[in-house]
C-alpha cells in the first residue's frame, strides 16, 4: 500500500547530510554571537553566563533542527464543490485528456488501484491529466494527505466538498455513488468512459491509450 | 443475394466504426447499471438467508403489512457507520408504519473476516439492532437487486413493488444537518398511500465486496 517517494529517497542521506552540517554550523555561529551579546545581558539580568549560554544555544540549535529541513510539506487537497470540479476538468479542454478518480483512504479497492493511476500520470504526463478527488470526511484530511505523500502525488488534488446526490449526478447519471469511480474525458472534453468499483489495472492504461490515441490518429486535430 | 450480404456486412462495419467507441465505453460502465427499477417486483423474495438469530428468513417473511425496507449494509464501511445512528430511528418508523425492515450483508469477499456471521452478531449487538441482519450468500440478492454499495436502500410496497431506492438522506455525517430525509419521507408516503415525490437518489458508499 505504501507507494514510492523517489524524490525523497534520492535526496535521502545526501539530502539530509548537507543541510545538517550547515544547520549545525549556523547554530554554532549564532550561539557564539549570542554568547558575546549575552555576556552583557547576563551582567544586566544577574544570570550566570553559562546558564544563559546553554539556553540560547539550545534555542539556536532547535531552530535549525534537521528534522525540519529537506522534508517537503504534505500535499493539501483543494476543497471543491461540483461546479468547481467541473471547471477544473473543463480547463484541460484542447490541452490534455483527463481521467478523474474519486477515491477515499478507507476504500480498499481505491487504495489498491491508486498506484496504477499515479504511474499513468507519469507515463502520459504530456497528454493526460489524472485528477484525484478524495471523498474522505474532513476528519480524515491528515490521513489523505499522508497517503498522497506516500504515493508520490506531486500535483494538485481535490477533496469533495459537495452534497452527494448532485455531485454524483453531475459526474455521471450512470454512477451509483460506489467507490472507486473513474471518469475519462477525451481531449475535447467529451466523456469517453466510466466505471465504478475495482477493475483490472490494464483498464486504466487501455482507456488512456484510447483517448490519447484517438486524438493522435486525427493528426492532433480536434 | 451476394450483394445484399456485402451491403449488410458493410453496414455492420460502418455501424461498429461509428458506434464502437460509445459501445465500448458503455460496456465498461455496465457495472454502474442494472439497479432494480421503480415499479419492479423484488427478486428472490422467497430465497432464505441465514440471520444472526440463527434462523433463516426471506423477504416475504420480513415484509410488513404496508411494505418492506431492504438495506444493504455491512460492519465496516465508514458511510454505514456514519448513517448507523439513524438505523434505529428508521426501524421504529418502519414498525409504526407497518413496514418490515431487513439489513443485508452481501460482502461475500469478506465473509471469513470483517463480515463473517460472528462479526455481524457482534456488530449488531454493539449497535443494538432490532431488525433481522442476514447473510447474502454469494451476494446473490445484491446481484439480483443491482445493489452497488453500502448503505443502499430499497423500499417496497405491500406487493413488493419498488417505490424508493438509493440514499437514506442527504447527509451521512450529521443527522442534525439533514435537509432531505429521503427515506423517511418515502416511508411516510408509503404508509399514507400517497405518492413518493423523490423515488430515486444516490449517495457515496463502499462498493459491495462481492466474492471473486
Amino acid at each position: 500500500m505504501e507507494g514510492k517517494t523517489p524524490k525523497l529517497k534520492q535526496r535521502g542521506r545526501q539530502g539530509y547530510t548537507r543541510p545538517r552540517r550547515r544547520v549545525f554550523r549556523e547554530a554554532a555561529v549564532r550561539a557564539s554571537a549570542l554568547f558575546i551579546l549575552e555576556s552583557e545581558i547576563g551582567r544586566g539580568t544577574g544570570l550566570k553566563r553559562g546558564t544563559l549560554f546553554v539556553v540560547v544555544a539550545a534555542f539556536a540549535i532547535s531552530c535549525g533542527s534537521p528534522e525540519n529541513v529537506g522534508r517537503p510539506p504534505l500535499p493539501s487537497p483543494t476543497r471543491v464543490d461540483t461546479l468547481q470540479l467541473k471547471a477544473v476538468i473543463e480547463s484541460y479542454r484542447d490541452k490534455k485528456a483527463v481521467m478523474v478518480n474519486v477515491w477515499a483512504t478507507w476504500c480498499v479497492p481505491c487504495v489498491k488501484e491508486f498506484p496504477y493511476l499515479v504511474e499513468l500520470q507519469k507515463k502520459y504526463s504530456d497528454q493526460l491529466h489524472v485528477i484525484f478527488v478524495s471523498a474522505d470526511f474532513p476528519e480524515q484530511d491528515t490521513a489523505a494527505r499522508v497517503f498522497l505523500f506516500r504515493q508520490g502525488v506531486e500535483w494538485e488534488t481535490y477533496l469533495k466538498d459537495a452534497p452527494d446526490e448532485p455531485f454524483i449526478r453531475a459526474m455521471s447519471e450512470e454512477w451509483s455513488g460506489a467507490l472507486p469511480a473513474t471518469f475519462v474525458y477525451d481531449r475535447e472534453g467529451r466523456p469517453a468512459g466510466f466505471w465504478e468499483g475495482a477493475v483490472d489495472s490494464g483498464v486504466f492504461d487501455e482507456y488512456a491509450r484510447k483517448v490519447i490515441g484517438d486524438f493522435n490518429q486525427r493528426g492532433g486535430k480536434t | 443475394m451476394k450483394n445484399r450480404f456485402v451491403a449488410a456486412a458493410c453496414a455492420a462495419i460502418l455501424a461498429l466504426g461509428v458506434c464502437g467507441p460509445a459501445v465500448w465505453a458503455k460496456k465498461k460502465s455496465d457495472r454502474a447499471g442494472g439497479e432494480l427499477a421503480i415499479g419492479q417486483t423484488a427478486p428472490r423474495a422467497e430465497a432464505k438467508m441465514p440471520d444472526i438469530s440463527g434462523k433463516t428468513l426471506n423477504l416475504q417473511q420480513a415484509k410488513g403489512k404496508k411494505g418492506l425496507l431492504v438495506v444493504f449494509s455491512c460492519n465496516t464501511c465508514p458511510f454505514v457507520l456514519a448513517w448507523e445512528d439513524r438505523y434505529q430511528t428508521i426501524a421504529e418508523q418502519c414498525r409504526r408504519s407497518g413496514v418490515g425492515m431487513i439489513l443485508v450483508n452481501s460482502n461475500e469477499a469478506q465473509r471469513e473476516g470483517a463480515d463473517s456471521m460472528e462479526e455481524m452478531r457482534a456488530h449488531a449487538k454493539e449497535k443494538g439492532y432490532t431488525v433481522p441482519y442476514v447473510v447474502d450468500t454469494r451476494s446473490e440478492l445484491a446481484d439480483a437487486f443491482g445493489a452497488t454499495r453500502t448503505p443502499h436502500v430499497f423500499l417496497f410496497d405491500s406487493k413488493l413493488k419498488l417505490v424508493y431506492r438509493g440514499a437514506i438522506d442527504d447527509n451521512s455525517r450529521s443527522a442534525a444537518e439533514v435537509k432531505e430525509p429521503y427515506l423517511s419521507n418515502a416511508i411516510d408516503a408509503l404508509a399514507a398511500g400517497t405518492a413518493i415525490s423523490v423515488s430515486s437518489t444516490k449517495s457515496i458508499g463502499c462498493t459491495i465486496k462481492r466474492g471473486g
